[in-house]
């Protein structure tokens, strides 16, 4: 007997809504692709056609300086070795024949064989004339195929991008036209069953359920009436209760504009900084990912007094203010020290933005299930927004430029504040204690700072970790693919193999679920793992050993990230239960920041010895070393400190 | 109605920016192509040409004074219909003196959109001692792109059609018991007759469904308080 | 009261720093402006390297007075010349050639202030192996107050680049036993061979009564060779030889036996079939490079490495080529100067 519960019509409706559209959506997908590879390859062939005929025109003009030396045809002498260079260098050009008027010929095929596949070659041909020696060139009809068959490569990222993008618009939606009127529906409806009804709806509903909102909205005007007497001139309670999805979107959005610079920042203060160098342009490269990391520690560790000092929507107004002078404004910066200034600004408005929504999040959960999930959101907006943010940011520095792109962020992030703003911000927890003051944080610091392994987990596990993205990710690799020839919009795309595989990886962490001591084994592998994939680039300076490197480090973050932080948490909780768990989280992004800040540090100093191939291995080394350091870990920890 | 439209439009447009966002991606790939045959067309001929002069600076001669070298960038650029002048200027500046050019003028204006290309010329002791500077017609480049913008563009609108076509009465469809659900749901609040079991795996029914039975329970005190 | 000092004392210190400034600076300025005086001796007049020397000051808006001390060949001149540069103190000698170089310079282990030139920095060029003739005790680090350039191409440079001309496996040598750069050479051939899969065949010139080489007898030297089938000459950059070149190259062209040469002139106004050299022009401008680096840069010799022209030059003698119907392959048409 199949004890499966039916799902819900709703369920059936929301899923078969999704399939069709990925189905349809990315069948057209790829019928774009397929086709526009077609007509493409259609519109180049002729060009290399042309290419050809100048590599011909080449091959002829040598031979008939040869023959004018005195040399006769038949007595050339390594035509073969010639041809084969010609070929070398002509990767289209599938065979080559030079003759004379009497029939004398040279040919040279590319794979060596004698006879011409002629189905699928192009001919050029120069015919002999006079002295001059005639040339026929068969270019392979398939090479223009071959070179947009990357345009598959491109169909599915972007596909994977415009999904993700796609389901935070349509979470936003869903949100307004479904989940916000059901939940003010179910609201009003246990208001009915339990008689509390003392309480308004502030906004207007949308969408298909605003009907059922509007009927029992009706109900309450007619019992509201009998009680207006005594409830005259009382301030009501909004049936619509702020949620965690609330603030969704507009985190997304805020992100997004900031991750939007990630594929090409480093190259744009690279090219700022070898026309006005401060020190050394490696250096120069550094210290903005260097201020930002810093000034999003010292922000995330202020943050919370400030927040608690301007309120929630103030403080993200402000964040939003002071990351599009940021942002935009670096479209403008001239010199090192501007773009400086301008990425710690951004990582001001960065930090208490973030913070601000985390906050808003808590808020609104009232248990910790509540918690888990809007954390879970506040993560996977973030995931979302890394996702889509660089290879979109690259699309739009191709079409505008890059100071266009930096503007285009600037405006992202000024949306993201139209969002929240029309927001029900939730209240405070009144008794709660405020644990962010800094004072207290401070001295929590360096209790916790005393116990050998709270250091190994931070250091080992968390700092390494941002230490290889810092400077692997955000400040390597834009450089090396361009040293590469990557277009901009593939160095976005690049930016994938990171933020996908991280993001796959904590979905099957978090299902998985797993014990702490298994956790504990998890964050030691995830840790060398991140450093392992970059020990790629000391056999192959390749792209695909690049893309190698930044896959493993995503899976190894990915086994690093949360179960890190849960084995922190039981470590503080057991050695210092007295520490607040806030500041020990506190504790764990600030060596997140300082890792960050360590790892553009080192590819600056590494630039003095090494190539970036080297640079890249050197910090595979370092943190393979750093995460060796968890074996600190067997040995007993502290006892509880007995609270006095 | 109207909310059934917004859906459609919204489910429309998320997939007509993925096949725009996929449609200018391909564009991009197609145009680097494109350049990377039209430059290396130019590279042929300029390697050759650079090649020449290095040997002529090998054998004493100096680029000021070598008059040959005018009828060699004479020769390039007769053979060579798709440049538009070579120059070598002196010293690893591009802005230096140009001690010897040739060029052809360009069909139409003198603003022709045009490729630049730039190769150092090194003396034998290794030291760059001028620059050779091609200057090549991007006009061909540009309208094959504007045709490969063209085909794009069509392919994009006519796949929209089509999923308009393919999505509308779908999602139509689909949205149809969604009519249902809150018509009965109407129905169960305002107290008529709805067939329970058709309706019995709604949540959003059964929900209406409760507090009306619920309801006669329920009674409001002065205080605005359940009973 | 303070008032009334302070005018005085901005006036002193201002005429204090103007003095200070100028005289610092003036002589700069004066040092700028007055040309280099460079002495250059020469073994057979102003040929090739010395005009490619002259050229890079002209070239490069280097304002410089160059004297020429030819030997003609005679090398009882240059002792007179030494008494002259000692003398005349110019910035910088520059001397051709290892005969010349010897002479004014002396070796790491014999040097008189009396009979050479110590006092003024020194650049040598077109000496075949400084070290083997110990002008200088490396390449790297000169050792003393004199730097200069390499003229011929590295042995395995010519050798691979024969190989692009022509396969061999034999190549013929002939040693001049008077003459340490022959020597050397030999040796470096010799090294050579496992590495590029051949046999160094040598034949040592005999010495007449007085103890000098045997010019007369290099013809039969080359039958020996062509006998022991060899497949090509190697033409040493050895001044017997080079003295000898026009009977060695036209006796062996007779012969159909091909001559690499190391030094242009053999290909140039010889029949050697092919040299991969240095030109001589690019040999003279890059000394005068490092002259620059000493007069200008003020960087002293001692720390100046010896080095050779990045590149070289690959000539192919076509009347010869033709006449041993050996043609260059189109490869070498492409990179090669081809005359005649």
């Amino acid at each position: 007997m199949n004890n499966r519960p039916t799902p819900s019509i709703e369920r059936t409706l929301a899923r078969r809504t999704c399939a069709a559209l990925i189905i349809v959506g990315l069948g057209a997908a790829l019928a774009l692709t397929v086709m526009t590879l077609k007509s493409f390859e259609r519109i180049l062939l002729p060009q290399v056609a042309l290419k050809s005929s100048v590599v011909a025109s080449s091959v002829r003009a040598t031979v008939q300086s040869a023959i004018e030396l005195g040399i006769p045809f038949k007595s050339l002498v390594g035509m073969e070795d010639f041809l084969a260079d010609t070929l070398l260098d002509n990767e289209e050009i599938e065979f080559i024949q030079v003759k004379d008027l009497n029939g004398n010929a040279y040919t040279r095929h590319r794979d060596g064989s004698n006879q011409r596949r002629a189905n699928n070659q192009i001919l050029e041909e120069i015919p002999p004339d006079g002295t001059k020696p005639g040339v026929t060139i068969g270019v392979r009809a398939s090479y223009v195929e071959e070179k947009l068959q990357i345009m598959f490569g491109d169909a599915a990222v972007v596909s994977l991008v415009a999904i993700t993008a796609g389901i935070e618009i349509a979470l936003f939606f869903a949100l307004l036209w479904v989940f916000r009127p059901m939940n003010i529906w179910v609201a009003m409806l246990d208001g009915l069953k339990s008689g509390h009804t003392e309480r308004s709806l502030a906004q207007k509903v949308a969408g298909p359920f605003s009907v059922l909102v509007n009927l029992t909205q009706q109900r309450f005007v007619a019992l509201s009436a009998k009680v207006s007497q005594s409830k005259a001139g009382a301030a009501l309670k909004d049936w619509n209760e702020p949620q965690a999805r609330d603030v969704r979107l507009a985190l997304f959005l805020f992100v997004f504009a900031e991750e939007l610079l990630r594929s090409f920042l480093p190259i744009y203060v690279k090219e700022i900084a070898t026309a006005h160098k401060v020190l050394t342009v490696d250096i120069d490269i550094a210290l903005p990912i260097m201020a930002y990391m810093l000034f999003a520690g010292v922000a995330s560790f202020f943050g919370g007094g400030i927040i608690q000092r301007l309120g929630l929507r103030n403080a993200f107004k402000w964040s939003v203010v002071i990351s599009t002078i940021g942002l935009g404004g670096l479209a403008f910066a001239t010199t090192v020290f501007e773009v400086v200034g301008l990425r710690s600004l951004c990582a001001v408005g960065y930090a208490v933005a973030t913070a601000t929504c985390q906050i808003y999040i808590t808020r609104t959960s009232q248990s910790d299930t509540g918690s888990t999930r809007g954390l879970t959101s506040f993560v996977a907006a973030i995931t979302a927004a890394s996702i889509c943010g660089a290879p979109i940011g690259a699309v739009i520095a191709e079409l505008v430029g890059i100071p266009g792109a930096m503007m285009a962020g600037g405006a992202t992030a000024l949306c993201s504040w139209l969002l929240f703003r029309g927001l029900t911000m939730p209240e405070a927890q009144q008794h709660a204690p405020n644990p962010s003051g800094a004072k207290a944080t401070t001295r929590s610091f360096s209790e916790l700072l005393k116990s050998r392994r709270i250091w190994i987990i931070l250091l080992c596990n968390i700092a390494s970790g941002k230490l290889m993205l810092s400077g692997l990710l955000f400040f390597v690799t834009p450089i090396l693919l361009l040293q590469y020839r990557f277009t901009q919009t593939s160095i976005g795309q690049f930016f994938m193999f990171y933020y996908v595989t991280v993001a796959v990886g904590n979905v099957l962490i978090s299902r998985a679920n797993p014990s702490p001591k298994n956790k504990q084994t998890l964050m030691i592998i995830g840790a060398l793992l991140t450093g392992t994939g970059s020990l790629l680039m000391a056999w192959f300076d390749t792209p695909l050993a690049l893309a190698g490197a930044i896959t493993l480090m995503g899976i190894g973050q990915s086994l690093v990230l949360a179960p890190a932080v849960s084995v922190l948490l039981v470590t503080a909780q057991t050695e210092l239960p007295h520490i607040e768990p806030a500041h020990t989280l506190a504790l764990a992004r600030t060596f997140d920041r300082i890792g960050g800040i360590i790892g553009a540090a080192l590819v600056a100093v590494l630039s003095f010895r090494f190539d970036y191939q080297g640079i890249v291995v050197w910090l595979g080394i370092i943190v393979i070393l750093l995460a060796l350091g968890n074996l600190g870990l067997a040995l007993p920890g502290r006892r509880p400190k007995a609270n006095v | 109605m109207s909310y059934k439209i917004k859906i459609i439009s919204l489910a429309v447009a998320v997939v007509f920016f993925l096949l725009g966002l996929l449609s200018v991606l391909q564009f991009f790939r197609f145009q680097h192509l494109l350049f990377e045959v039209t430059r290396s067309r130019v590279e042929v001929p300029a390697e050759a040409l650079k090649r020449d002069v290095e040997r002529t600076l090998a054998t004493g001669l100096s680029l000021q004074t070598n008059a040959q070298l005018q009828t060699m960038l004479n020769q390039v650029l007769e053979t060579n219909p798709i440049l538009f002048s070579i120059q070598l200027t002196e010293g690893s500046s591009v802005k230096g003196k140009v001690v010897w050019s040739s060029a052809r003028q360009p069909d139409g204006s003198m603003n022709a959109p045009v490729f630049v290309q730039r190769w150092p010329i090194v003396d034998p002791i290794g030291a760059t001692v001028a620059q050779l500077t091609v200057v090549s017609d991007k006009s061909g480049a540009l309208g094959i792109m504007a045709k490969a913008r063209h085909e794009v563009l069509t392919l994009w609108a006519g796949l929209c059609v089509i999923v308009l076509v393919l999505l509308l009465p779908i999602l139509f469809w689909l949205l149809k018991s969604l009519d249902i659900i809150i018509a009965s749901a109407r129905a169960r609040l305002l107290g008529q007759p709805v067939d329970d079991k058709a309706m019995q795996h709604s949540d959003v029914y059964q929900l209406a469904k409760r507090i009306q039975e619920d309801k006669a329970s329920v009674q409001v005190s002065p205080s605005g308080t359940s009973a | 009261m303070k008032r009334d000092l302070f005018k005085p004392i901005f006036l002193a210190l201002l005429v204090s720093a103007s003095w200070v400034l100028s005289s610092v600076f003036a002589p700069l300025m004066a040092a700028e402006t007055k040309p280099f005086r460079i002495t250059m001796v020469v073994f057979r007049g102003c040929e090739d390297a010395c005009l490619g020397f002259k050229n890079y000051w002209v070239d490069n808006k280097i304002p410089v007075e160059i004297e020429v001390l030819d030997a003609k060949t005679n090398a009882q001149l240059l002792p007179g010349f030494v008494k002259h540069v000692n003398a005349t103190k110019p910035d910088l000698l520059v001397t051709w050639g290892t005969t010349v170089s010897l002479a004014m310079l002396g070796t790491t282990d014999h040097v008189d202030p009396a009979k050479h030139v110590t006092e003024v920095p020194a650049l040598f060029m077109i000496a075949s192996t400084p070290v083997g003739s110990k002008l200088v005790s490396s390449l790297n680090a000169p050792g003393r107050n004199v730097s200069g350039t390499l003229y011929i191409v590295p042995v395995e440079t010519q050798l691979n680049v024969a190989r692009l001309y022509m396969p061999y496996k034999r190549i013929g040598f002939i040693l001049n036993p008077t003459e340490d750069n022959s020597k050397v050479i030999q040796a470096e051939l010799e090294a050579a061979q496992s590495k590029f899969n051949y046999e160094l065949v040598s034949r040592s010139v005999p010495l007449n009564a007085s103890g000098k080489p045997d010019a007369a007898s290099l013809p039969r030297l080359i039958d020996e060779l062509v006998k022991d089938k060899v497949d090509l000459l190697y033409f040493a950059p050895d001044t017997f030889l080079l003295l000898n070149r026009n009977v060695i190259t036209k006796h062996a062209l007779q012969q159909k036996l091909p001559v690499l040469a190391v030094s242009e002139l053999v290909v140039l106004e010889s029949d050697a079939l092919f040299g991969v050299v240095n030109r001589y022009t690019t040999v003279g401008q890059l000394t005068a490079a490092k002259a620059e680096m000493i007069l200008v840069k003020k960087i002293e010799p001692k720390n100046i490495p010896i080095v050779a022209p990045p590149g070289f030059s690959l000539i192919v003698n076509m009347r010869v080529a033709k006449e041993l119907q050996r043609y260059p392959p189109i490869r070498v048409v492409k990179i090669a100067e081809i005359v005649n």
